[in-house]
């Protein structure tokens, strides 16, 4: 894996190779460091939202650029929570189709847009979903950034 | 029970069983593969064929002991119920989703996956 460190005592940076298996290690970490500042309240949805972003980024970017995640607690927030962003260079025949599923997840309330895209899931060919940003969408307030390159998510539970 | 159920193995893989028990069908662990079209997608499709050759009304799936679904493993469970809703109508049965109380991502999903499969879906919070 990749570098990690604590950037502030609210911050956590974690630079990565986008390969498979360091998506499951990942979310544990993800979920410990939650848990260890008091958020189990928000873990499951947590987990989810982290699940989602990271496989998309392994899945969809760019093989040979690293991703960055970065995991805020938002404690001096008046609405607090818990912020994950994650970073990575994208295949520019991605990005049209990213954000198309993007604005679909914003037309509509979550659950709406959730159960229309589990409806698209059964034309795809066997093994596609496109289900990530809609079921993100439904845990957390997300956000979709084009910087260059790079296609930045971020997602912020509560 | 179904002697057919009842014969199928256990599926066990990266974290997680899928296993028929006393003909429940009792998922256990956490489901992330990247491709469980693979795997957990066939083996699904077995338990299918042996719900409609015992040519039972009803099946009821277990996930309270599911601990996360990614979803791509979703898309397994929208491909069991378009299965059972391509079948003539005798042979059509009732999925039983039996989930933990309070896991939000069970009841979102499955309320989702329920309003695809209309009348062949139940979804029921806790034991």
């Amino acid at each position: 894996m990749g570098s990690s460190g604590l950037a502030s005592d609210m911050t956590l940076f974690v630079r990565f190779p986008p390969k498979w298996n360091h998506i499951e290690p990942l979310r544990q970490y993800i979920d410990l460091a939650a848990r260890g500042r008091g958020y189990n309240g928000t873990a499951d949805k947590l987990n989810i939202v982290a699940q989602e972003l990271l496989e998309n980024a392994v899945k969809y970017g760019d093989p040979s650029s690293e991703i960055e995640l970065e995991l805020r607690f938002l404690e001096s927030f008046k609405s607090g929570g818990i912020e994950i962003r994650v970073s990575n260079k994208a295949h520019p025949s991605r990005l049209a189709l990213l954000d198309k599923e993007y604005q679909r997840t914003r037309a509509e309330p979550p659950r709406e847009a959730f159960t229309k895209a589990l409806q698209r899931t059964q034309r795809l060919p066997e093994g596609a979903t496109m289900l990530g940003l809609s079921r993100i969408a439904m845990e957390a307030t997300l956000t979709l950034e084009v910087n260059g390159d790079r296609v930045v998510l971020t997602a912020r539970v509560v | 029970m179904s002697k057919r159920l009842a014969g199928i193995s256990p599926l066990t893989m990266e974290g997680v069983e899928i296993a028929v028990v006393d003909g429940i069908v009792r998922f256990t662990g956490t489901l992330s593969m990247r491709d469980p079209s693979a795997t957990v997608t066939p083996f699904l499709r077995r338990i299918h064929a042996a719900t409609i050759e015992s040519g039972l009304p009803r099946l009821t799936v277990d996930l309270s002991k599911l601990k996360f679904m990614n979803s791509s493993s979703i898309r397994s469970l929208v491909d069991w119920v378009e299965w059972i809703r391509k079948e003539p109508d005798a042979k059509q049965y009732v999925l039983h989703f039996v989930t933990k109380p309070n896991v939000t991502w069970q009841e979102t999903t499955l309320s989702a996956i329920q309003s695809l499969g209309g009348e062949h879906v139940v979804v029921q919070s806790g034991p």
